[in-house]
């Protein structure tokens, strides 16, 4: 690991930069901010990574070369001494770091592969209800027409007047009007077809949406058994690290903690194998070399 | 009054958030179903979610059934009847069968 600015440079796995009045912030944000885009050094030369995983990052002012940093990261990267931490999102973070193993995890995948083999058939019920009611509209329409002429017809026959100009007219509207009604009872009979293929479609959304929901409960069970997984390691790791916490601050039921964020999360950093370096502001360690030791992770204390 | 039914959990949240919205328009909520008023309203919530959510909203519009129409004579007499026999046991098929009511295919098979 190696922490640079453009007048300094600082590796290895314990660094201290709060000489340098370095903030914690800018530390996290140059970790978080992924690989370093040269042209935003102005030409200053880029370290080469030490390490095939590591990964240069940050802005023009301050530069840490490290492997990339994960979840854990998120959630306890940072340690200031106004934490605040969600104790249970970060043990599921710091349990996945370790590859913790959870028998529920065989029950997900499976859902989660049935889920992406559901094949929802697309059908345009749309496009066939216009054509029904336009056809419906249409035929409606010429319905008027045939009586209108039919009226004018029976009117002027009443008297004796010429009523072949009247036939004509009826004629040519009952031949239209059976030609839309063959028209409406085709778009008819195509709806209620797509209707049939549209009902088939949500069976398959149906089983889709009882795997989604699923799929969203094992991930809840899963996440349980994370935390229920690293809890007692948590309690023990809130011993260890400094703070006025202990175990006995360590409710009994997975989650159950209700002391003071910065010791959470030091625990939480002490029992994860995070990627990345945790950058620490809070002053709870002598120096770099004890946050090391008592965090087990590579660390960058800088100033708050 | 329509009926929305929703397919997906996008949808179905979509669902609930308009009936929590316009509760004046709701007649009844079933966890991804919905019946909302028969006005031009409740067409419009339906409609809003299936131009957002497409074929994972299917929307229907109902009207109440009055089993008092001729044309429902024949299933209205047979629920009747059936629903007050003896036995409890008795299946239908078995129940019409000796009795002037329509079997369950002939009722299939009748569309209304």
């Amino acid at each position: 690991m190696r922490v640079a600015t453009d007048d300094w440079s600082l590796s290895g796995e314990a660094v201290d930069c709060r000489e340098h009045g370095v903030p914690a912030d800018a530390v996290a944000a140059a970790i978080a901010c992924g690989p370093l885009d040269a042209s935003a050094t102005n030409g200053t030369a880029v370290t080469t990574p030490t390490d095939a995983a590591d990964v240069t990052s940050g802005t023009a002012d301050v530069r840490v070369t490290c492997p990339p940093p994960g979840a854990v990261f998120e959630h306890v990267g940072v340690v200031r001494s106004d934490a605040s931490v969600d104790v249970r999102s970060a043990l599921v973070a710091a349990a996945r770091s370790r590859d913790v193993a959870v028998e529920e995890r065989a029950a997900l995948a499976s859902a989660r592969a049935e889920l992406a083999a559901v094949e929802v058939p697309s059908v345009d019920v749309a496009a066939a209800r216009e054509r029904v009611a336009t056809a419906r509209e249409a035929e409606a329409a010429v319905h008027a027409d045939v009586a209108a002429a039919r009226g004018m017809v029976a009117a002027r026959e009443e008297l004796d007047a010429d009523v072949d100009a009247g036939r004509e007219r009826l004629r040519t509207a009952v031949a239209t009007a059976s030609e839309r009604e063959t028209e409406r009872v085709a778009a008819e009979q195509a709806l209620s077809r797509a209707r049939e293929r549209a009902r088939e479609a949500r069976d398959a959304r149906s089983r889709r949406l009882e795997l989604e929901d699923r799929v969203g409960r094992l991930e809840r069970d899963v996440r349980g058994a994370l935390v229920d997984a690293v809890w007692d390691a948590f309690a023990d790791a809130v011993d260890a690290v400094p703070g006025d916490a202990t175990a006995g601050d360590v409710g009994e039921s997975a989650g159950a903690y209700e002391d003071d964020d910065v010791t959470a999360a030091l625990a939480v950093a002490r029992i994860a194998n995070p990627a990345a370096p945790m950058v620490l502001a809070a002053d709870r360690f002598v120096d770099a070399e004890c946050a090391r030791e008592t965090l087990d992770a590579s660390v960058i204390l800088a100033t708050p | 009054m329509i009926l929305v039914v929703t397919f997906s959990r996008a949808a179905r949240q979509a669902l609930r958030n308009a009936c929590r919205a316009h509760e004046d328009a709701v007649v009844r909520r079933f966890g991804r179903a919905a019946l909302f008023e028969a006005t031009a309203f409740g067409a419009f919530l339906g409609l809003r979610l299936r131009e957002r959510h497409g074929g994972d909203v299917q929307v229907e519009r109902t009207e109440p059934l009055n089993e008092f129409v001729d044309e429902l004579a024949d299933p209205r007499d047979a629920a009747e009847a059936y629903e007050s026999r003896e036995s409890p046991s008795t299946p239908y098929a078995k129940f019409a069968a000796g009795r002037d009511l329509p079997s369950k295919a002939t009722m299939r098979d009748r569309e209304l």
